[in-house]
């Protein structure tokens, strides 16, 4: 009774921590995987009935049996990355920062989905030294909350503890190149602004893109300025023709190879307003001579002097 | 002797080279140019692009059952979309309703549709992962319905902002829905939080502070003042404008945030507004050159009234650089640029 009463009394004291804090979890939290095992771990937010907008997650492996080959954004409710997913596979390190322009409050009632995915980890296993690999959030990860102030969530934070088994899969898990097979759809179309602002690139002109892929994720974008080269390029990106002339090809490749390409054409749009300029001008140009005709007729036809000096033609149209 | 015709036309070059050479063509161009975007896909190259769903009998994996369908024998149309008339429906479905639930009406296409309520004559944008991908009026009621179709299967992140008649604008409510192939997802009862505005914005003890603002008709309005926690009611008229006089008698000399909610029915309540700040105390002149406008505190770095990609380009520009040359930069002036910079342009989202 007392070891009851005990329990209880220490559950309402931790209830109001647990309670009103965000949660990064992964999925799944615990497995079972044989060396060469290809395998994805799920990186999602709980949070608990607040309204949260940025993510710094940091998370941990041991890179002595796990390798992490790639992260894939796709899906994910992250729309705006300031900070892209960087891998250190050396230092045993996954770090990022993502933000949901307007917030995010978890999940609503009916929604078929957890919708609550962050990203995705691609670990390969290479040894199994250990008999367990545990990939964790470090302390450094935040969630803030989505108040115009940029407060810190109270965050929890669950660990995946993955055993590793020795000797050889009979079916290996290879769950990314089959998400890869899979994918046959291109990234979302996208919106491409021209923009010159003194705060960047000293008022150049740039461009900004961005763009999602639901289902493997964004791999790169390549930008391709009139006859020059496919390059890899960022938003913002310089122009380099700073004078509009050149067509501008985006093309947004996502991890299974899928394309989809916008093009731009400033020097269309240039030469469009270009020519509704002269036939803006012709036709102000050619109001103002008729009205000059016309003040010119009105005071010849009020002079009778000038009707003297008029010539043949004016006589004819008197008559 | 010169005719008039003569006249004219000499007089049209004239003035014609002199507006050229007043207007040269560079400025002809704005500074933002209207985008023009074309998706390079052929249907019938046997190579399925851009929208397309199928190609011949190339179906991209997709059956009459994985798009939503009970059975059946799927085909693709000449227009590279499918041919679903070989699949037999599922019996209709529909799910109960209530605040920010979902129906499902199997299986057309894949789908959402927004429905709820705002202010009168409102604008509203709809955007999609924070872009604008729709623009669309409120009812003269308060009501609205916005259908967004052909979207791929996934998770979506939905936001509206709403755009009262005096120019003010809600803040973004989003709605997080996993989509998929052949659903139509309608996310109902939406309750848009209201508009709000205060004037002045610095008052004299015992001075009164207007606030309005905008919310659908019939709501009761709650004012929440901090950091004194007054709670203050009014409510909108029928054409759901509010306003409050706030006798400012009873506070002390400080400054003060207040942000509004709505409710309905006694049942139904937004999210808060933003938030606005006004000081109370003896006169102070305001700089002769302020600061570009504070509604977006300073989210807004390019200060064309909007929050949106250009400004997270000129943040994300400045990112991670250790010299700082542009002031708007540090958004909550704490004399860095961090995540808390990031997440205030977040929550002022305008899209």
């Amino acid at each position: 009774m007392i070891r009851n009463l005990f329990f209880i009394i220490l559950l309402l004291l931790f209830l109001p921590l647990s309670s009103w804090a965000a949660i990064l979890y992964l999925e799944p939290a615990e497995g079972q995987y044989y060396r060469d095992d290809i395998f994805i771990v799920k990186i999602r937010i709980d949070t608990e009935g607040e309204c949260i907008n940025t993510i710094k997650a940091d998370l941990s492996f041991p890179q002595d049996v796990l390798e992490a080959i790639d992260f894939s954004q796709g899906d994910s409710i992250l729309a705006l990355w300031i900070s892209q997913p960087e891998i250190d596979q050396s230092a045993g390190l996954i770090s990022f920062i993502g933000g949901v322009p307007g917030g995010y409050c978890g999940r609503i009632p009916g929604d078929p989905g957890p919708s609550d995915l962050l990203g995705k980890i691609i670990f390969k296993v290479i040894g199994v030294k250990e008999n367990s690999a545990e990939v964790r959030f470090l302390d450094n990860s935040q969630v803030l909350l989505n108040d115009g102030l940029g407060t810190e969530a109270t965050l929890n934070t669950q660990r995946a503890v993955l055993t590793l088994l020795s000797g050889i899969s009979p079916n290996p898990k290879k769950e990314w190149q089959e998400e890869l097979t899979e994918d046959t759809i291109p990234p979302e179309t996208f919106e491409v602004e021209i923009v010159r602002d003194p705060g960047i690139f000293e008022g150049k002109y740039f461009i900004t893109f961005v763009t999602v892929d639901k289902q493997t994720g964004l791999d790169y974008f390549e930008v391709k300025e009139g006859e020059g080269d496919w390059q890899r390029e960022n938003s913002p990106y310089l122009l380099k023709d700073q004078n509009l002339q050149s067509k501008i090809l985006i093309k947004a490749t996502d991890k299974a190879g899928n394309k989809r390409i916008i093009e731009y054409t400033p020097v269309l749009e240039k030469k469009l307003s270009l020519y509704f300029f002269y036939l803006y001008s012709v036709i102000v140009l050619a109001l103002l001579g008729l009205i000059w005709w016309f003040i010119r007729r009105r005071i010849k036809r009020q002079t009778p002097e000038s009707m003297d000096t008029t010539t043949n033609s004016f006589s004819i149209d008197d008559s | 002797m010169i005719s008039w015709f003569q006249n004219f036309i000499i007089s049209l070059v004239i003035l014609g080279i002199a507006l050229i050479l007043i207007l040269p063509p560079e400025k002809v161009q704005a500074d933002t140019v209207t985008v023009l975007i074309q998706v390079m896909s052929v249907c019938g190259d046997s190579v399925i692009e851009g929208d397309e769903q199928c190609e011949g009998i190339d179906l991209n994996g997709q059956t009459c059952q994985s798009i939503g369908y009970q059975s059946g024998d799927l085909a693709c149309l000449g227009n590279c979309t499918f041919d679903t008339s070989g699949c037999v429906p599922f019996p209709s479905v529909t799910s109960p309703g209530g605040g920010g639930s979902h129906g499902y009406t199997p299986p057309l296409s894949a789908k959402v549709i927004l429905r709820g309520r705002a202010y009168p004559d409102a604008t509203l944008n709809i955007l999609k992962y924070g872009q604008v991908i729709a623009i669309s009026k409120v009812d003269s009621f308060g009501f609205f319905k916005e259908e967004i179709a052909d979207i791929f299967e996934g998770t979506y992140i939905f936001g509206i902002l709403a755009e009262d008649r005096e120019g003010r604008k809600s803040v973004v409510v989003t709605f997080p829905i996993s989509v998929l192939w052949g659903m139509t997802a309608v996310i109902d009862n939406i309750f848009i939080p209201p508009t709000i505005s205060l004037s002045p914005i610095q008052a004299e003890k015992g001075e009164e502070i207007d606030i309005s603002g905008e919310a659908f008709p019939g709501s009761d309005i709650q004012l929440f003042i901090s950091p004194q926690n007054l709670i203050k009611e009014t409510k909108t008229n029928s054409q759901g404008q509010w306003t409050y006089k706030l006798d400012t008698a009873l506070l002390e000399e400080e400054s003060y945030q207040v942000k509004a909610k709505a409710f309905f029915d006694e049942r139904e309540e937004t999210s808060f507004s933003q938030p606005f700040s006004f000081y109370i105390g003896p006169y102070v002149p305001l700089p002769l050159e302020p600061l570009p406008p504070a509604v977006c505190q300073g989210a807004d770095l390019n200060f064309d009234d909007k929050v949106n990609l250009v400004d997270f380009s000129i943040l994300l520009f400045w990112w991670g650089q250790e010299k700082i040359d542009y002031p708007y930069i540090d958004i909550n002036r704490d004399g860095k640029i961090d995540i808390i910079d990031f997440s205030i342009m977040m929550y002022w989202w305008t899209g």
